[in-house]
């Protein structure tokens, strides 16, 4: 059995035809993300010279751009378990479009760790040789069980639309239809798997929001646990992850008005949504505004000499460009429109989400690159410079690419909006008013005789 | 060898961090999948009542 969804032909539209619009924009992204693919082997064979990485400004544009990812990667989290904990139940047309933001911007985060490695062939060392002294394995735990737990989180919320797919949309190519039936390991949406369902979708909700503060934490210390000006600091666990949670809310709404848009999804996202997330959105803000003040109120209160070396180059120095520039679109700017345009306008949400990114990219670059260009010990090393160079710049815009088109290519194959989530009636509601006509309340989907239902190895047990 | 040294054996010895990340991604995938299982179950043991639909 499947909940009755009167809007459930209008969220299945995308999926029932690819047209030649969307091959093209494939084929855009595709080209874009070969040529990022293109540019790491030239990379590879002839060594990190090809980027503006040196001594002592080792990390760069790549590991912005991994903090970024693994950023926006909280959005999905957010959105879905964070606030079902809360028991928001406005959130249900929002979950499915906010995980895949976590699952294809994960992938690159990781992706971008292994671009900057000199000697990528070597990151199997971390298996084989892995000190757990070293905050890079913590990472490594951290960020490889929050891809597996949102995969697995976003397919268990996958997996009554997907059998529902494989009931209804039969006249599909084969292949596709194919998948379906493997993908739906065999559900017939009875109401005991329904209420199974649910119940393991609360608990991993709780488990889920304790790592995603524990991987942007973890991710943190990556740079808080050196002795480096800047970074040696118990603020930079909640630092991250405010603004993660920040930019990674924006970038739901920016996904969430073109879905809207382009796949005409106006009556199941309606506007009252996106005024919810504009007072999300202003909390965030001001919350992040807050820890930059204490992070570098307390880093300038000291008055070290290292401290005030990183923090003189972002407040007039070399920096203070990008520095004041990324309060004005991470801050300034967004803050004064989410209070005075935001309500009830899409468009002007749109645009300070995008800005709040563009500024979280550059926060992410600030946090990082200023610290290694005046590093501890500054007078035997030296000060640094950093220019990344347009093999960095493009290899990064393949990684959005690449993101892009995976989300676009997920759009086609399934129902961006839960279509269970978002029913008008649940099973339960369903059976109960079966048995209430008298009749006896259908347990089983009535599936497509013809295709049994895949089963799970092992789920006998 | 005493509980102290031990720990800061595997502290710092290469090799053992790598073991760990194993065991916790393993020790996931296997919850999930008995998980996922278990929910899936949830329609066979309703199954009975298919006869009555």
């Amino acid at each position: 059995m499947h909940p009755y969804n009167p809007n459930e032909d209008l969220i299945l539209k995308p999926v029932r035809k690819v047209g030649m619009a969307d091959k093209f924009l494939w084929a855009v992204l595709g080209g874009i993300l070969l040529l990022g693919i293109g540019l790491y082997i030239r990379q590879m064979v002839m060594g990190l010279g090809v980027t503006g990485l040196n001594r002592p400004v080792y990390w760069g544009v790549y590991i912005t751009d991994f903090v970024f990812f693994i950023g926006l990667a909280h959005s999905g989290t957010f959105i879905s378990a964070i606030l079902r904990v809360a028991g928001q139940s406005w959130r249900a047309p929002l979950t499915r479009a906010a995980e895949a933001v976590t699952l294809f911007s994960l992938p690159f985060g990781v992706l971008a760790i292994i671009t900057d490695m000199g000697r990528p062939d070597r990151v199997l060392n971390l298996l084989f040789y892995g000190r757990y002294q070293s905050a890079l394995l913590w990472d490594v735990t951290a960020v490889g069980l929050y891809l597996l737990s949102s995969i697995v989180f976003m397919y268990l919320s996958l997996l009554p639309d997907i059998a529902l797919m494989r009931d209804k949309l039969t006249d599909l190519p084969r292949w596709q239809h194919r998948m379906y039936e493997i993908l739906a390991i065999g559900w017939q949406g009875s109401l005991a798997q329904f209420h199974r369902l649910e119940k393991t979708l609360d608990g991993m909700a709780i488990f889920m929001t304790m790592l995603v503060v524990t991987v942007h934490t973890v991710v943190s210390w990556v740079f808080g646990m050196s002795l480096q000006p800047g970074w040696h600091t118990a603020l930079i666990g909640p630092f991250f992850l405010l603004g993660a949670i920040l930019s990674g809310t924006c970038a739901v709404v920016i996904v969430l008005a073109l879905l809207r848009k382009v796949y005409n999804l106006e009556k199941v996202l309606p506007l009252r949504l996106f005024n919810s997330l504009r007072k999300l959105l202003i909390t965030f803000t001001l919350g992040w505004i807050y820890m930059i003040i204490a992070e570098y109120l307390t880093g300038a209160y000291g008055n070290t000499t290292e401290e005030m070396h990183v923090i003189n180059s972002k407040f007039y120095g070399d920096f203070a460009t990008l520095f004041w520039g990324m309060i004005l679109l991470v801050f300034v700017v967004p803050l004064v429109i989410f209070l005075l345009k935001g309500k009830d306008n899409i468009g002007w949400m749109v645009f300070a989400s995008i800005l709040v990114n563009i500024g979280m990219w550059i926060e992410r670059f600030i946090v990082i690159v200023p610290t290694e260009a005046f590093p501890r010990l500054l007078q035997h090393l030296g000060e640094g410079s950093y220019l990344p160079t347009y093999s960095e710049v493009i290899i990064t815009i393949s990684y959005f690419a690449g993101m892009a088109l995976l989300y676009a290519i997920f759009t086609r194959l399934f129902p961006i909006i839960p279509i269970w989530e978002t029913a008008e009636k649940t099973v339960e509601q369903m059976a109960a008013e079966a048995e209430a006509a008298g009749l006896a309340a259908p347990q089983a989907a009535p599936t497509d005789k013809s295709v049994p239902p895949v089963a799970v190895p092992g789920a006998a047990d | 060898m005493s509980l102290t040294e031990l720990w800061v054996a595997f502290y710092n010895t290469a090799g053992p961090g790598g073991v760990v990340i194993v065991i916790v991604l393993v020790t996931a995938c296997l919850i999930y999948w008995r998980v996922t299982n278990w929910i899936i179950n949830g329609g066979k043991h309703d199954r009975p009542h298919d006869t009555h639909a």
